[in-house]
């Protein structure tokens, strides 16, 4: 669905990430680990386009969008959930629901569908995006992605402050996308989290990728996660 | 007592056109955060073509709309095609500046350098009389102008989608574009609506004001006062600040003409002093 080949993409004159590739499969959900400063935003941002990599190639179901703007991006099947939420703090829940691109006529995402797997966001409807918990904004950023009806779903540290109990909330619905056929490219801090979301697990440590491998052999290379990780 | 209802009146009414300019000025200044220097002149060419489009069709409502449009196209223009490019204050004021400046010769160039009028409209000519008041027909329609006017902007901001996509760009426009929204045309569309307003402005201020070269930058500063003590953006502040202003602006040039412009910047010190963000800025 999803192919990253070699980009490198700078900050002024930093050179952030130095040739990163990866490939995510249809219904699969790869996690993307590391410390912070280490380009996991970067990555992310470099996907969607707000800071487009100088060399190298990203391909969204075979078509190259290395130099599509991002709003065009959002309209070809590329959903974002960003770190921090970033929900429209003057806009209601629904109508930050409804704000973004919709074809909801060709996709299966329709509205009802959204607020049925998030039943909360339906009692929070009129209150506007910055009156709700952070629970609550996570939930909207994830309904707000799915109702530009996305095949590929990006999510930035998507359990970021939350509690022991949306957190497992949130792995639920990850669950829940992933058996739809979403692919999810899942960047965390959380590292239990994520090796038990994913299906493969890439490490990265100053703009290029120094560990790939299954969750499970993540898990047992202590060396890897002393010194990528922090564990 | 009939001096301080006539000019409180007359300060109004003055308010109500800065209303047209000021709320443009909020969502171009205080929203988009560009200086548009050449905003007075919006509301100067507005005026000018609603002249020519008066002459030849004979209908105001005519004349204020297409001016209005052909404003808004020319604002559109300048957005889209130069100052969408520049992000910082410097290039926007030496841009908008030149362009005020070719403006103010262009209306020279075709209209001449007479002061020109435009007659009040037949059925709105006349006065009204209440007690020892006599007031004239005009002026009170152009305050039920802005009054409705204040009330489309609000319905639009708030009940449309264009009006929600608007407030998603403002909060945060990067966002924005990650679902979808096209940032680009929805900032020139903005920027041209503030167009629009102004010169609208222009066309229905045109039977009161005159229309003249020089009435851009007459009204410019004052249309910055309006955004600034009202608030950046809020268009609640517009509405306070261009009654604030038309009034105190409109008594201190009866009261103290010498002193026209101590009375209008001294409210705005004194709002500043207090209240850095303006009436009804975010903080």
């Amino acid at each position: 669905m999803l192919k990253v080949i070699d980009i490198h993409t700078y900050y002024g004159d930093s050179h952030v990430l130095q040739g990163v590739s990866l490939e995510l499969d249809k219904g699969s959900v790869i996690g993307i680990l590391g410390r912070n400063g280490m380009g996991k935003t970067t990555l992310i941002s470099s996907i969607i386009g707000f800071t487009p990599p100088k060399q190298g190639k990203i391909l969204l179901g075979g078509v190259d969008i290395t130099h599509v703007a991002p709003h065009l991006r959002a309209r070809m099947n590329l959903g974002l959930v960003p770190q921090g939420r970033r929900i429209f703090p003057s806009l209601s829940v629904m109508e930050n629901l409804r704000v973004g691109i919709r074809k909801q006529s060709s996709g299966k995402w329709t509205e009802d569908r959204i607020l049925s797997l998030l039943p909360r966001l339906k009692e929070r409807g009129d209150h506007k995006g910055n009156e709700l918990s952070g629970g609550e904004q996570q939930m909207l950023a994830i309904a707000r992605a799915l109702m530009t009806n996305p095949s590929v779903l990006l999510m930035d540290e998507p359990t970021e402050g939350l509690a022991p109990l949306l957190v497992a909330d949130i792995g639920k619905i990850i669950g829940q996308l992933k058996d739809e056929g979403l692919s999810i490219l899942l960047v965390e801090q959380n590292v239990p989290f994520a090796l038990k979301m994913t299906d493969y697990v890439h490490v990265l440590s100053k703009g290029t990728i120094v560990h790939s491998s299954l969750p499970d052999e993540l898990w047992d290379r202590e060396d890897i996660k002393t010194q990528y990780l922090g564990l | 007592m009939e001096f301080w209802i006539i000019q409180s009146l007359n300060g109004l009414s003055f308010g109500a056109l800065l209303f047209l300019l000021a709320s443009g000025l909020s969502l171009i200044f205080g929203v988009m955060n560009i200086v548009n220097v050449a905003h007075g002149s919006y509301f100067m060419i507005g005026g000018y073509l609603g002249y020519s489009v008066f002459l030849r069709t004979g209908s105001f409502v005519i004349a204020c709309l297409a001016a209005a449009v052909a404003v808004a196209m020319i604002g559109i223009a300048m957005h889209f095609f130069l100052l969408r490019r520049y992000s910082t204050h410097f290039p926007q004021v030496l841009m908008t500046m030149g362009f005020a400046l070719i403006f103010r010769d262009l209306t020279l160039v075709i209209w001449g350098g007479d002061p020109l009028s435009l007659a009040t409209p037949a059925v709105l000519q006349g006065s009204f009389h209440i007690g020892p008041i006599t007031y004239p027909i005009y002026r009170s329609f152009v305050i039920l102008i802005a009054i409705a006017v204040a009330i489309g902007l609000w319905a639009f901001n708030e009940k449309t989608s264009l009006g929600a996509k608007l407030r998603a760009t403002v909060d945060d426009n990067q966002m924005a574009t990650g679902i979808g929204i096209n940032v680009p045309m929805v900032s020139s569309l903005m920027f041209g609506l503030g167009a629009f307003l102004a010169g609208f402005g222009g066309v229905v201020g045109a039977p009161i004001l005159g229309i003249f070269a020089g009435i851009d930058f007459d009204i410019l500063p004052l249309a910055f006062v309006v955004v600034i003590v009202g608030g950046m953006g809020s268009l609640k502040g517009a509405a306070v600040g261009s009654i604030l202003v038309g009034v105190v602006d409109t008594l201190g040039k009866a009261l103290v003409p010498d002193l026209s412009y101590f009375t209008l910047f001294l409210p705005m010190a004194i709002v500043l002093a207090i209240k850095p963000t303006g009436l009804f800025g975010r903080a």
